[in-house]
């Protein structure tokens, strides 16, 4: 319970820290960074929607190595871990779905679009849902966590196809660093970014500590048989 | 004020909104579920 005691410290210290960057990070991105030149202020939606896309893939990456260990050490400790980057993953893949699609009915006069990239952020949260289907449908503990995991680490597979599929297949997402629809930011913008990028990032691993530490005390009061 | 910046702010509002209700919801529920433990021990 000490070690649990210590990791709660840990989480809480990340939300504090979290919450002093807040202000700052939004005076910044809501405020200080102009309007873009063709989105106006619908651009702001972007210093929300790249951090959630980010926190989705740190929490589908914590999964993806969790289970990759659990594979190799095969500890009840680790699927746990596993299942709360899954559950933090799918949290915000949800948000970087639903702030894409507000931005798409703005931008593009729909709320989807079958985009590559829209396309394989879309399988990313269907395979991760199918995870958690998966673990609701095995009884057997042991069974229930070597087949998730495998399912994780194949899952993750998808998250370097999103990074790619800008360049691959060309599709109308805009891109940040490079490609045909870069967005030209100021250095104004490309404060905002960063600081909502941080901001948003330290809250997140706040959430995942918090998470992994509540499986861990379940799986204390529920040993595995 | 310019409807079409009427407009952008709306859509922003959503999306800022969306993100903060279900993040509060879900801190929420891992709130409730941390007591639920150490009130059932």
């Amino acid at each position: 319970m000490k070690s649990h005691a210590i990791g709660y410290v840990v989480a809480g210290i990340f939300a504090l820290l979290s919450l002093l960057l807040f202000p700052f990070a939004f005076y910044q991105s809501l405020v200080k960074a102009p309007p873009e030149a063709t989105m106006g202020h619908a651009m702001r939606i972007f210093y929300i929607h790249f951090p959630m896309a980010i926190l989705t893939f740190t929490g589908y990456g914590a999964c993806a190595l969790f289970s990759f260990v659990y594979l190799w050490k095969r500890t009840p400790e680790l699927d746990v871990l596993a299942v709360a980057g899954a559950e933090v993953g799918v949290l915000f893949n949800t948000l970087v779905l639903a702030t894409g699609m507000i931005w798409a009915k703005y931008a593009w006069g729909t709320w989807w679009t079958w985009d590559p990239r829209l396309t394989a952020t879309f399988i990313l949260w269907f395979l991760f849902i199918g995870y958690h289907l998966l673990r609701a449908s095995l009884e057997n503990p042991e069974v229930r966590a070597r087949f998730s995991a495998v399912l994780a680490i194949l899952a993750t597979l998808d998250i370097p196809i999103i990074f790619l599929s800008v360049r691959i297949w060309r599709g109308i997402h805009p891109n940040v660093l490079q490609g045909p629809n870069k967005i030209q930011m100021e250095p104004a913008m490309i404060q905002a970014w960063l600081t909502s990028l941080l901001a948003f990032w330290i809250f997140g691993l706040a959430i995942l500590i918090f998470r992994s530490l509540l499986g861990l005390q379940e799986l204390q009061r529920k040993p595995v048989p | 004020m310019d409807p079409a910046v009427v407009k952008q702010l709306r859509f922003l509002t959503w999306a800022y909104s969306l993100v903060w209700s279900v993040l509060a919801v879900y801190l929420l529920y891992l709130t409730y579920r941390l007591f639920q433990k150490r009130g059932g021990s």
